[in-house]
């Protein structure tokens, strides 16, 4: 177990591309963080950075209370996740998951107890004969997070682990690793593209992009007070609606300087109290998803969604007017993204 | 689609079988079962059916086992050496940067694609005794300059150092892609876990080329023992018949001395083979692939 501190680190490429930037966070002993962001911000890399299969152009990595910069992956006492597991193909459950011990020339009992052990806790039991391409795409990662779990690591890094899996089997995984996260109480560090799962799983979330981070909170945190345009735009779904002027107008809100945005799970069909905004707009789309209706109006190419409860009498093409409470809106600097906050 | 309709489409590439393939197959075995040769041809009263004479007079052969164990030969120092070259060429020109590695697998390949006669040819050039390259080189190096050709052991040595050299790129290549098939995260695992440099080699890259190694070394077994240009152009079968292949000793038994019948029966034996390694193979990749 081990805290794990990132300070100002930086990748450059050969061609002067700066990949990470400035990176700065520090994950606390036994805590899991997420870190999310579009594909392409440097999420993975700095995951492979952390590890030492990639080196850093400057800064410094931290794993316990050791500066590991320039050990090499086996001697940072980490452990590591990959999104298509990684097993070896020519090899058994039973000899994957020893294989870390066995060019450690660990003794042969003890790595047969220890595999033993980590296969019962993991439900592999039966399965330790198998080749890899005899098990299911979860028995598989069952498996890559034994043998990640055998290193008996400080920090634990997973690389989109969940996303070859089909959509119920990663609910399921889901929860697995977060008991197993409770049980085990190491440090780990979860990469996803996914959002929400990025919030579910997260103790506390790391946004990226383009390199860098723009903001570390709580999944709540992130959810409610964004710090920038960008963060709110990328955390939640459907996304943020963004307010053009067009929007607005009749309001008497200043458009000129600030951005406003608003989550479709506040827009409402019925006013509440006196002084709600509302907004109008032709229904282009009602999308249903049994106990909620997803529903898109449009006004001048723009489009605005909501989440609202079902409602039979809506009508596509019609004009609807949806309202919302005036501290519901997120208000942004046009010029820098970010969020006023003294605006709620 | 109709079973007649279906027909039609593989009438083509079956009557091109039948006629290139079974048919001279089936006029072999007739042939091997009779004295055909030279006087025969003058005369067909002269041919006549000798059951399996021709067989029991080649397991009688002092020239046929010779040829067995030189082709043998060719194969087990061959085969091993071919595969050998062709895996470190193969994991050397992927592991180096992108900009020789063209060059490199460019050089490497170019005598497999060369015409094997103009490389015999060559190769005969620079083992001549007084004026060859090698032996010049290692007259500099005050070494001894062997007739390389004309020595029964070296000149096999030098028969077999030909076709290691003229098809090990073949192997690289296949090599080098079934290496380029392995995924890196299974090396970042590996480097994680603490495995070095040779304990990847042994317990990954190895065993996951082990399928490909295997079906090259069938392939190139199967292609040895049909051993031919090599020995005809470096030395015809010399010194004292020591590079004489069994499928030299064919050609050289139906082309030089007009004895049909006997070498009809060789090429039975050597189809025999070469069937044998077809069934090996089928079984072999059955088995790689888990079926």
């Amino acid at each position: 177990m081990a805290r794990l501190e990132l300070q100002r680190v930086t990748k450059s490429l050969a061609n002067g591309q700066r990949v990470l930037r400035d990176i700065d966070c520090a994950v606390n002993d036994g805590e899991l963080i997420s870190m999310v962001g579009p594909s392409g911000c440097g999420k993975s890399t700095l995951l492979r950075c952390i590890a030492g299969l990639e080196a850093i152009t400057s800064g410094e990595i931290r794993i316990g209370e050791q500066r590991v910069n320039d050990l090499p992956p086996r001697q940072r006492n980490v452990a590591m996740v990959f999104q298509n597991h990684a097993l070896y193909p020519h090899m058994t459950v039973y000899q994957n998951l020893a294989f870390g011990l066995r060019v450690r020339h660990v003794a042969r009992a003890a790595v047969d107890a220890r595999v033993r052990r980590t296969a019962a806790r993991l439900g592999l039991d039966a399965l330790l004969g198998r080749y890899p391409r005899e098990l299911s795409g979860g028995q598989r990662q069952r498996t890559a997070l034994g043998r990640a779990m055998l290193r008996e690591p400080g920090v634990f890094l997973l690389d989109e682990p969940l996303s070859s899996l089909d959509i119920p089997l990663r609910a399921e995984m889901r929860r697995e690793l977060s008991a197993l996260h409770q049980s085990l109480g190491t440090t780990m560090v979860y990469v996803t593209h996914d959002q929400s799962e990025a919030l579910s799983l997260g103790q506390r979330v790391v946004v990226l992009a383009d390199g860098a981070i723009e903001q570390i909170d709580t999944p709540d945190g992130i959810y409610q007070a964004p710090r920038n345009r960008f963060v709110a735009g990328f955390v939640g779904w459907p996304p943020m609606n963004f307010l053009s002027e067009d929007w607005l107008h009749d309001t008497g809100l200043d458009t000129q300087c600030i951005e406003y945005g608003i989550r479709p799970e506040r827009l409402r069909l019925r006013p509440g109290a006196r002084g709600d905004f509302s907004i109008i707009g032709k229904l282009e789309r009602i999308e249903s998803f049994g106990g909620e209706w997803q529903v898109e109006i449009s006004r001048q190419g723009s489009r605005v969604i909501a989440r609202v409860p079902p409602e039979t009498k809506l009508q596509r093409g019609a004009e609807l007017r949806l309202w919302f409470r005036r501290e519901d809106l997120y208000a942004f600097d046009r010029a820098t993204g970010s969020r006023m906050q003294a605006w709620r | 689609m109709k079973a007649s309709t279906a027909l039609l489409f593989v009438i083509p590439a079956l009557a091109m079988i039948l006629l290139f393939v079974f048919i001279p197959l089936i006029g072999v075995l007739g042939l091997s079962l009779t004295d055909f040769n030279v006087y025969a041809l003058a005369n067909s009263a002269n041919l006549h059916f000798v059951g399996v004479a021709n067989f029991t007079h080649l397991l009688h052969d002092h020239a046929a086992w010779q040829g067995v164990e030189t082709t043998m030969t060719v194969v087990l120092v061959g085969v091993p050496a071919t595969l050998g070259l062709s895996l470190v060429c193969a994991l050397m020109i992927e592991s180096i940067g992108a900009r020789w590695r063209g060059l490199f697998r460019t050089a490497f390949f170019l005598p497999v694609v060369c015409s094997t006669v103009a490389v015999a040819i060559g190769w005969r050039y620079l083992l001549n005794t007084r004026y060859g390259l090698v032996n010049r080189l290692l007259a500099a190096a005050h070494l001894p300059t062997p007739n390389w050709l004309g020595t029964p052991g070296l000149a096999l040595l030098a028969v077999t150092v030909v076709v290691v050299w003229k098809g090990f790129g073949y192997g690289m290549i296949i090599v080098a892609a079934a290496r380029r098939e392995i995924p890196d995260e299974l090396y970042d695992i590996a480097r994680i876990e603490g495995a070095g440099m040779t304990q990847q080699l042994l317990r990954i890259t190895m065993p996951m080329l082990a399928p490909t190694l295997g079906l090259l070394a069938l392939l190139d077994a199967a292609g040895y023992w049909q051993l031919f240009a090599e020995p005809y152009v470096l030395t015809q079968g010399g010194p004292m018949g020591s590079t004489m292949s069994l499928l030299l000793l064919m050609y050289d038994r139906g082309f030089r001395w007009w004895r049909w019948g006997v070498a009809s029966a060789l090429a039975m034996v050597l189809t025999v083979i070469m069937w044998l390694f077809a069934w090996l193979q089928r079984h072999t990749r059955a088995a790689w692939r888990g079926d």
